[in-house]
């Protein structure tokens, strides 16, 4: 036995030196999967409320602004779940770095990969609904995601941008109609010479959505009056449970009106 | 040591096992690579002897600490060359000197094959050649000259340099393949 080979046999059984226990080396590999997998888990919530979130705006509110299309769509991008999206992906990637085989992939394929399980995840989130429901948990119960989750009420709630949508509960002659907006305020509406989409229906309880402009506070002359559901989710009724939207009921029975 | 005899037909792999059980069989494993890792210290460190032996103590101590660790479908060299670089990595970091190719043991193989009786003048070119092709790579980044160490002093393979810096073999490729175009573009403008 070499000097230096009895020295640290002297050193081990000295200071009793012990091989690290195996489970808590495996517990250390598990929660390094653990928490590389609920990062994805976290970046497909990101995705599916995301998802949720572009596709319940109305689109068209560009229209209705000087803003063109892209200015548009770069307001609307839910900016606070990209940011937890780009978080936890690094994160993710932290993760699988660092197990045990982690190593031999290339930064990008670890990348991509973990994308695509986010974008798997999300889609399937928002297909089934879950997208909704945990914006809509958030929405109800923290006040700050609030104040930074542009809601799709949220921007029409905005008369003085020319976008205004509420809950109709007065028809004048087919002239006018009084609604009350989401902020509660009641709202006469012209809607002589507005245009008027094939899905909207003039009835009381209707829930609609007009482009136009704000002539007094409590006064609006409707050039374009669009139907709640949006254009962009005309098709995809299948979404709703009996055809609405089930957030904006909510805010409604919430707010008492 | 009575096993010694024994164990000298086990693989580093069965050695991990009986070492495992009695930590007097972690002797064999460091007999095997006692004077490879302290030439490999030495050879990336600016360690001296002193300074390079205990570096191979606490390699050799972090070894059998985490032996539970070793992954089987890995060579056990691989994993051991890694802790090893990791200790010096992390030695270089509390001195912060930084890691160098120490020449004296070059000097101690030129005196060496001299005494081997070769032409004279031969072998002082080659081990000047030597010298001058440490000198440069041991001028090149980290990056660069930790791999053109694994690669071309150890002689170890794509895959072995891969796990031994925990990088992928793509990027073990890319780095050599980068480090030999500085290398040579350095060597021909010392020539």
């Amino acid at each position: 036995m070499s000097e230096i080979s009895k020295k640290i046999i002297e050193k081990i059984k000295d200071e009793q030196i012990k091989p690290n226990e195996r489970w808590k080396l495996l517990m250390r590999d598990y929660s390094v999967w653990a928490l590389g997998g609920f990062s994805i888990l976290v970046g497909g919530f990101a995705v599916g409320v995301s998802i949720y979130l572009l596709t319940d705006h109305d689109w068209v509110i560009y229209k209705a602004t000087e803003r063109n299309f892209w200015t548009t769509a770069l307001m609307l991008i839910p900016y606070f779940w990209l940011i937890i999206l780009i978080i936890f992906g690094i994160i993710s990637f932290y993760n699988v770095r660092h197990t045990k085989r982690g190593y031999k992939y290339q930064g990008y394929l670890i990348i991509m990969i973990s994308i695509i399980f986010s974008l798997l995840l999300g889609g399937i989130l928002f297909a089934t609904g879950l997208g909704e429901k945990i914006d809509e948990a958030l929405y109800t119960n923290v006040k700050p995601y609030r104040q930074l989750i542009k809601h799709r009420s949220d921007m029409w709630q905005t008369p003085t941008k020319g976008r205004i949508a509420g809950k109709i509960i007065e028809i004048r002659e087919d002239k006018n109609i009084v609604i009350v907006a989401f902020g509660g305020n009641e709202w006469l509406i012209d809607i002589t010479d507005a245009k008027r989409h094939p899905a909207v229906r003039i009835k009381i309880d209707q829930i609609i959505m007009i482009l136009g402009e704000p002539i007094q506070n409590d006064y609006f002359i409707a050039t374009e009056i669009l139907p709640w559901m949006g254009n962009n989710l005309q098709n995809k009724s299948f979404l709703f449970k009996n055809g609405k939207p089930p957030v904006i009921e909510r805010i409604f029975k919430q707010r008492a009106y | 040591m009575q096993s010694n005899y024994i164990h000298e037909d086990k693989t580093d792999e069965d050695l991990v096992k009986l070492s495992l059980i009695d930590s007097n069989n972690f002797v064999l494993l460091m007999n095997r690579y006692e004077n490879k890792f302290l030439r490999y210290i030495r050879r990336i460190s600016n360690s001296n002897h002193e300074d390079a032996e205990d570096i191979l103590q606490d390699s050799f101590i972090k070894m059998y600490q985490n032996l539970n660790a070793f992954d089987p479908k890995l060579k056990f060299s691989s994993w051991a060359y890694r802790i090893t670089h990791n200790q010096v990595i992390s030695e270089y970091r509390k001195k912060k000197s930084r890691p160098l190719f120490y020449f004296s043991e070059i000097v101690d193989e030129m005196l060496t094959s001299l005494k081997e009786g070769n032409s004279l003048e031969d072998k002082i070119d080659a081990d000047l050649q030597n010298k001058k092709i440490l000198k440069i790579i041991n001028e090149l980044d980290k990056k660069y000259r930790e791999v053109m160490h694994l690669k071309f002093i150890e002689n170890k393979t794509y895959e072995e340099i891969s796990d031994i810096l925990q990088k992928p073999i793509g990027t073990v490729g890319t780095l050599i393949n980068r480090a030999k175009k500085k290398f040579k573009k350095e060597y021909e403008r010392d020539k």
